[in-house]
């Protein structure tokens, strides 16, 4: 038999039970908008009832209920979406990274529209036009300076603005990994206080939802695999390394790294290692920084270093209104002049300090020309290899074989199919040249603009184009010698030495002409006495080499990159920035649909749904109000029990 | 079944606004600029697409400007070639008069005032020949515009009856060069708009004959030289005749002989100064005997003992007068009027060689126009906007767009709450 006060009991628990009820319902009503909120349920269950199957058992039927009690507090969240949205976000964010820094390079090209960069390279090709048609006038003179000032300070305008938007992306990764750290941080202190409330026996949803968001909030800067295993402790790790391990957390450092311009490198603190990812918005903005944006960098530099080495090679052999010749039309500043006394002339020409040891140890040629005068379309009549190197961090050597039945044209575009590091042209005068291309993506950005190596087992580069003095290994030039100049046959005239680094911020007309315009060469000299240089000038009214110019800028088939002249080479970096920038684009729309639609899996499961609240709501009122009916009536019975009965 | 939460519903209608107003922002766009793409990524293969026709369109604008001025530059050598025409038919009027006997004057004074006026025509034919173009400079120069092509030497002559005649004009020499002006008039086409004087303004062939024997003659080293700006090349081990079957096989105007004692002698097929140049230091044309390196540039480089014959069309008008001074009737008649009709001969053939020029000019022209025009429809499908569709659209996004605000309001706003009490 209960006892008297038994039904009171149960009331009470009735009361209690439902105002926490009620109270969970207040909560989740009051965090319906918090996005990382997980709705949560009191869950309830009888009272153990009276009795437990023993010998002093009361002698009644059974058993007696009593009551309702909470069991636990429950979450109600699906950790299947989480994961999902887990790995979508950090894809979208980065998509998001790339989409961002591809529109602002489009931006910077302002491509397809009326001023680029394009329109003023189409003007420059004008004015030598207008020059060829009254090559007698200054005024038309001046009118090409003009132009091709406005040509070169918008090529080193754009190039400072990809520089400054690349030095943008790297502050961004360096908020980024500090955010990683935080973030990081976070989850290592939630990991350590749901620890504790665990082993006290406590539900701590709300600081389970706030780790959640925290990881949430991690996957949108790196790509996290996380370890829910252990019931206790949350992993979670970046690649094979854990950044938060329970109550450990490793932390990321940066650090400028020398051999890709002073950007910041990302290494793991306690083993030195460098931070390995595969997506998220932090590799999306590595990507940016060294591939996209370096990647644009390099192409503006060759255009600049091709456009001015194309003008200058036709220039130098035109006489000016002056009577002067053999002037560069461009400036190309070497890089074995450099004036800020990093990479110091070093004995002659050519010869670089590289690795700023205090003694050079390359020798830095953009282009050569060939002595002879070659016919492309005949057949060459020698047999032999050539081995170039390709420009990557192993020098992979390219060897191009010809024999006497092949012209000259399919060898040349042999070597330019080849990848080699070095692109070969024949010029206005039927000279085969052979100049440099930029690093390919694993190489050394240093070495930009530097023919790696020329060898020729035969006599093609050697006795019939003029470029080497003598064939074989021993005759071979390799930009890791110094002093290598004296193997090729060109004298210093026809050779371009590489230019500084970033020629594309340095691109001006050069002084000689600038100031004095009456030295743009419009004219063709004549070559009097054999010495294989233009040497005496022509009439005042020539404009052929003005000509000359216009064509080699439009049609020659001079090698702008893998492109044949400026214009392709223009369009087709345009073209490649405009499909990446698509991809990106369309990737973060989709990933977007994505997410919203897994957003909503996700708060079907563990979103408040007010009109369920107040249901609920309503229905937990209720129930408390019953209780409180029941303690009433079980406080009447009392009442009855000891005021009236037995009177 | 799904359960649907207040803020699926909210960010449902959030996200369905939002891509609205994108769209909206895109279609004012379109509108506002009459452009289909604002940046490559919109569309690559088209933005591409615009670059390449925007640039051959400029491309094409220059070279319809370089058509322009050859245009206008051939209507003034036509011009005054024109001019020159019409002065040489009066001289051929005077010839023949002078020629018949009949104007002699008591003293001959027709004939001298017969050759007064033909002095002031030589002076006319000389301005021509230094006329200058829009720009003020010369037109008959070729390259050489620091000085008249023409400059006439002056002297004293012997008139009639032993009376001194000052300052006529005895000669006249050319001092431009035969220099090519080239305009650029589609992709890789050039066409050559200059007539040296000493072509158009020439009467007779001309005749130049080397003093050397050239029986034994081999050419010591590969080389080349130039014959009326032309390039022959020579193999080492050439004899004189290899030489005359390269000049002869070259296509010129210019036929080689051996004459005499195995002399080599040029000759022209169609009057005009011959234009000799030994090419990168070689010596062919000197050790012929033709040329002589030591002197100035061409034409003034024949070797001293080379016989040069051949007039000019102002040393044909010189001669003329000369020798109605002279009162020789038989060379006037003869000679003289076989020049006339022979330097009118070769000005109406430039004039046609001109009038040619003009028609491909023309061409060209026609050709360019229509190529511009191509690329700029080319260009405007490219680049422009349907406008009827992209109204029509925007008229479809408002409608949708206010389904989706009205649908939004009525799902959005009844709750449980507002039926309780």
């Amino acid at each position: 038999m209960g006892s008297t006060f038994g039904g009171l009991e149960i009331g009470k628990r009735g009361l209690s039970t439902h105002q926490t009820a009620l109270n969970t319902t207040g909560h989740n009503i009051s965090n319906a908008d918090n996005p990382n909120y997980a709705r949560q349920r009191v869950t309830m269950t009888t009272m153990d009832p009276l009795y437990d199957a023993s010998l002093n058992r009361a002698h009644t039927a059974g058993q007696i209920g009593q009551g309702a009690t909470i069991q636990m507090i429950e979450r109600i969240r699906d950790t299947f979406y989480d994961d999902q949205i887990i790995a979508t976000e950090n894809n979208k964010n980065f998509w998001d990274a790339k989409q961002i820094y591809l529109e602002q390079m489009e931006t910077v090209f302002n491509e397809p529209g009326d001023n680029t960069l394009r329109t003023l390279a189409d003007n420059f090709w004008s004015s030598w036009q207008e020059l060829a048609n009254f090559p007698a006038d200054m005024s038309h003179r001046e009118v090409v300076v003009e132009r091709a000032n406005a040509l070169a300070t918008r090529v080193s305008d754009i190039h400072e603005k990809l520089s400054r938007l690349r030095i943008r992306a790297n502050q961004e990764v360096l908020v980024d990994v500090e955010k990683i750290n935080g973030l990081a941080g976070q989850i290592r202190d939630l990991n350590e206080r749901i620890l504790k409330l665990e082993a006290l026996g406590d539900q701590p949803n709300d600081l389970k939802d706030r780790r959640d968001g925290a990881v949430e909030e991690l996957s949108k800067l790196a790509d996290i695999n996380v370890g829910r295993g252990d019931q206790d402790e949350l992993f979670v790790f970046i690649g094979e390394q854990a950044l938060v391990q329970g109550e450990i957390q490793r932390r990321l450092i940066t650090q400028p790294d020398p051999a890709n311009e002073g950007m910041a490198k990302i290494l793991w603190e306690h083993n030195q290692r460098e931070l390995i990812l595969e997506s998220g918005h932090l590799q999306g903005l590595l990507d940016m920084r060294d591939i996209a944006i370096a990647e644009r960098i390099g192409d503006v530099d060759s255009f600049a270093v091709n456009i001015s080495d194309i003008v200058n090679e036709s220039h130098k052999d035109g006489f000016g209104l002056n009577g002067t010749t053999n002037k560069n039309f461009f400036d190309i500043r070497p890089l074995s002049s450099s004036a800020n006394g990093a990479f110091q002339i070093q004995n002659a020409a050519a010869n670089v300090d590289l690795n700023q040891d205090g003694t050079a140890e390359v020798t830095a040629v953009f282009r050569v020309t060939g002595t002879n005068t070659v016919d492309p379309s005949k057949r060459v009549g020698v047999d032999g290899a050539i081995t170039l190197f390709r420009n990557d961090d192993k020098n992979t050597p390219v060897r191009i074989d010809y024999s006497r039945d092949d012209s000259l044209e399919k060898i040349i575009r042999r070597i330019n199919d080849s990848d080699a590091g070095v692109l070969a042209y024949v010029n206005h005068d039927n000279q085969l040249a052979l100049k440099a291309d930029v690093a390919t993506q694993k190489g050394d950005r240093r070495t930009n603009f530097m023919i790696r190596h020329i060898e020729d087992s035969g006599e093609l580069l050697v006795g019939y184009a003029g470029i080497l003095q003598n064939s074989g290994e021993a005759g071979a030039f390799d930009f890791r010698r110094v002093n290598e100049l004296s193997k090729l046959r060109a004298p210093l005239q026809d050779i371009t030495l590489t230019p500084i680094f970033h020629p594309g911020a340095y691109m001006k007309v050069s002084r000689d002409v600038a100031g004095d315009p009456a030295s743009v060469a419009a004219g063709r000299g004549k070559d009097v006495g054999g010495t294989g240089d233009y040497n005496t000038p022509g009439g005042i009214g020539d404009g052929s080499n003005a000509l000359a110019i216009a064509a080699a800028l439009k049609q020659g088939q001079r090698m702008v990159g893998r492109e044949t002249n400026a214009e392709e080479f223009y369009n087709s970096l345009i073209a490649k920035l405009g499909t990446e920038s698509r991809t990106a684009t369309d990737a973060v729309l989709r990933l977007k649909d994505d997410l919203v639609s897994l957003g909503n899996f996700r708060q079907s499961v563990m979103g408040v749904s007010l009109d369920e609240e107040m249901s609920n709501m309503v229905q937990y009122q209720h129930s408390y109000n019953a209780s409180a009916r029941v303690v009433s009536a079980m406080d009447q019975i009392l009442d009855v029990i000891i005021n009236r009965l037995g009177r | 079944m799904m359960r649907i939460t207040d803020t699926m519903k909210n960010n449902q209608l959030l996200r369905n606004t939002m891509r609205h107003q994108q769209e909206f922002d895109k279609i004012q766009d379109q509108l506002s600029t009459g452009r289909r793409i604002r940046r490559p990524a919109d569309d690559p293969s088209a933005a591409t697409n615009q670059m390449y026709f925007r640039t051959r369109v400029q491309e094409l604008d220059q070279f319809d400007n370089n058509l322009m001025h050859a245009q206008n530059r051939l209507n003034l050598v036509d011009g005054q070639l024109a001019s020159a025409t019409d002065i040489l038919q009066r001289l051929r009027v005077l010839a023949v008069q002078g020629a018949n006997g009949t104007y002699q004057g008591e003293r001959g004074e027709d004939l001298e005032a017969i050759a007064t006026e033909i002095d002031q025509h030589l002076r006319q034919l000389i301005e021509i020949g230094n006329q200058r173009d829009g720009t003020g400079r010369f037109l008959f120069a070729g390259h050489s515009l620091e000085r008249p092509p023409f400059e006439a030497v002056q002297a004293n002559i012997r008139g009639l009856n032993g009376v001194e005649l000052e300052n006529q004009i005895v000669s006249v020499k050319y001092q431009g060069d035969i220099g090519k002006q080239l305009r650029e008039v589609d992709r890789n086409q050039y066409l050559d708009v200059n007539i040296p004087g000493n072509q158009v303004f020439w009467a007779t062939n001309m005749t130049v004959t080397g003093a050397v024997d050239a029986s034994g003659y081999r050419a010591t080293t590969d080389q080349a030289f130039r014959i009326d700006g032309n390039e022959i090349r020579v193999a080492a081990g050439d004899t004189v005749d290899d030489i005359i079957d390269k000049i002869n096989s070259a296509n010129l105007e210019v036929k080689a002989t051996k004459i005499g004692q195995d002399n080599l002698s040029l000759h022209t097929t169609s009057p005009h100064q011959v234009w000799l140049e030994d090419l990168n230091g070689g010596t062919v044309l000197q050790d012929l005997g033709l040329v002589n390196t030591n002197k100035t540039e061409p034409p003034n480089n024949f070797a001293d003992a080379a016989r040069v014959s051949g007039l000019s069309l102002f040393d044909a008008v010189a001669k003329l007068r000369d020798d109605l001074l002279a009162g020789d009737q038989l060379e006037i008649g003869g000679r003289d009027l076989a020049n006339l009709d022979e330097a009118i001969g070769n000005l109406l053939r430039h004039r046609s060689e001109v009038g040619a020029r003009q028609n491909r000019v023309t061409e060209h022209e026609k050709r360019v126009s229509w190529d511009k025009t191509h690329m700029q429809e080319l260009l405007a499908n490219s680049e422009g906007i349907d406008i009827p569709e992209t109204i029509v659209n925007l008229k479809w996004l408002e409608t949708i767009n206010q389904y989706a605000l009205n649908v939004g309001a009525r799902i959005i706003k009844p709750q449980l709450m507002d039926f309780l009490r």
